[in-house]
């Protein structure tokens, strides 16, 4: 048996799910290059399981969208209350940064006035 | 404040808190589907809220994209809504969730395929991520994780996904083999192609070294 005979099962097992056959398995007990073979197979794997709990982290606004979406296909008050909260905040918070923006732009303008009435 | 790595090539990571049990969320998601199905609509809205992150991530990993993996989720939720009186709770509601995701985005990438052809600008830049290729990727890539990043986005999306599905989420092959509208002979093939290659990109020195007989 070659190395090559046996690639296929050792992909197969390296999750656990498929036992190595025992003729592939006898192959691998006295073949260095298969046994290291499979050591990779498993440390690939254990990478892929790390991946499992980390989360990919959307632009904002994926939330609202995805409830847009749903009323708009099954029609106006499916999520209707939903959607009016969400909205509600979405606009309180542009609100506040307008106010916020209004306020820096008073306070610089006060500022840079001072020195010219001095 | 979430413990972002900046090492990763994705675009933003952050991990689940490890302080929260994995039955209790379960519980509270089976109350909400339950709540869902019977037509509260804040329910269902606290059910996508409560998984719309990790739906992401998966058609994230399955797309290589942010634009085509917010396309596949919001597609993904829109599914789950018409098809919640359907649910029988057989499984929990975020492998149902990552069943109608992988469907999705296997739709979505065939249809983009076929756009493709017509799409791509003559003078597109196409970048090398593999690091054997591209010293500096090679020089960059630090650790395992990260080379693997790299190395999952050089990959077809059809062995991506099924790799991804499989060894990521633990899918069963007939899980897999159903949602992406395959025979369970051609998931495992593909999953042998996928990990051969994930294998031979980590670690190309061994793949230089002749087979023997023995």
């Amino acid at each position: 048996m070659r190395c090559d005979d046996v690639a296929v099962a050792l992909s197969e097992s390296a999750d656990g799910s498929t036992p190595l056959p025992r003729r592939a398995g006898r192959h691998v007990e006295r073949c260095l290059r298969c046994q290291a073979e499979q050591a990779q197979y498993r440390k690939v794997l254990r990478a892929m399981r790390t991946l499992r709990p980390q989360i990919v982290e959307p632009a904002p606004g994926l939330l609202v969208e995805i409830l847009v979406g749903i009323e708009e296909d099954s029609g106006p008050g499916a999520i209707r209350s939903i959607l009016d909260r969400h909205r509600v905040a979405y606009v309180a918070a542009a609100t506040a940064a307008t106010a916020a923006t209004a306020a820096g732009a008073i306070v610089i303008a006060a500022r840079t006035r001072r020195p010219a009435s001095a | 404040m979430p413990d972002r790595s900046v090492t990763s090539p994705d675009p933003a990571v952050t991990s689940d808190p490890p302080d929260r049990s994995e039955a209790g969320v379960h519980d509270e998601l089976a109350d909400l589907v339950a709540a869902a199905k019977g037509g509260d609509a804040a329910a269902f809205e606290q059910l996508v809220g409560a998984t719309y992150r990790h739906t992401y991530t998966l058609a994230y990993r399955l797309t290589g994209n942010e634009e085509d993996a917010r396309d596949v989720t919001q597609e993904a939720y829109l599914r789950a809504y018409r098809g919640l009186p359907r649910f029988r709770g057989d499984s929990q509601f975020t492998t149902w969730m990552y069943r109608i995701t992988a469907n999705c985005a296997a739709t979505y990438l065939q249809r983009r395929t076929r756009h493709r052809h017509d799409e791509l600008p003559d003078a597109a830049e196409l970048v090398d991520l593999r690091t054997d290729v591209d010293p500096e990727l090679r020089a960059d890539a630090g650790d395992l994780r990260r080379r693997l990043l790299l190395a999952l986005d050089t990959l077809p999306p059809k062995l991506r996904a099924v790799v991804v599905l499989r060894d990521v989420y633990e899918m069963s092959h007939e899980s897999i083999a159903a949602e992406l509208g395959i025979s369970g002979t051609a998931a495992k093939v593909r999953l042998h192609r996928a990990r051969h290659k994930l294998r031979s990109e980590l670690f190309p020195e061994l793949d230089q070294v002749d087979s023997r007989a023995v």
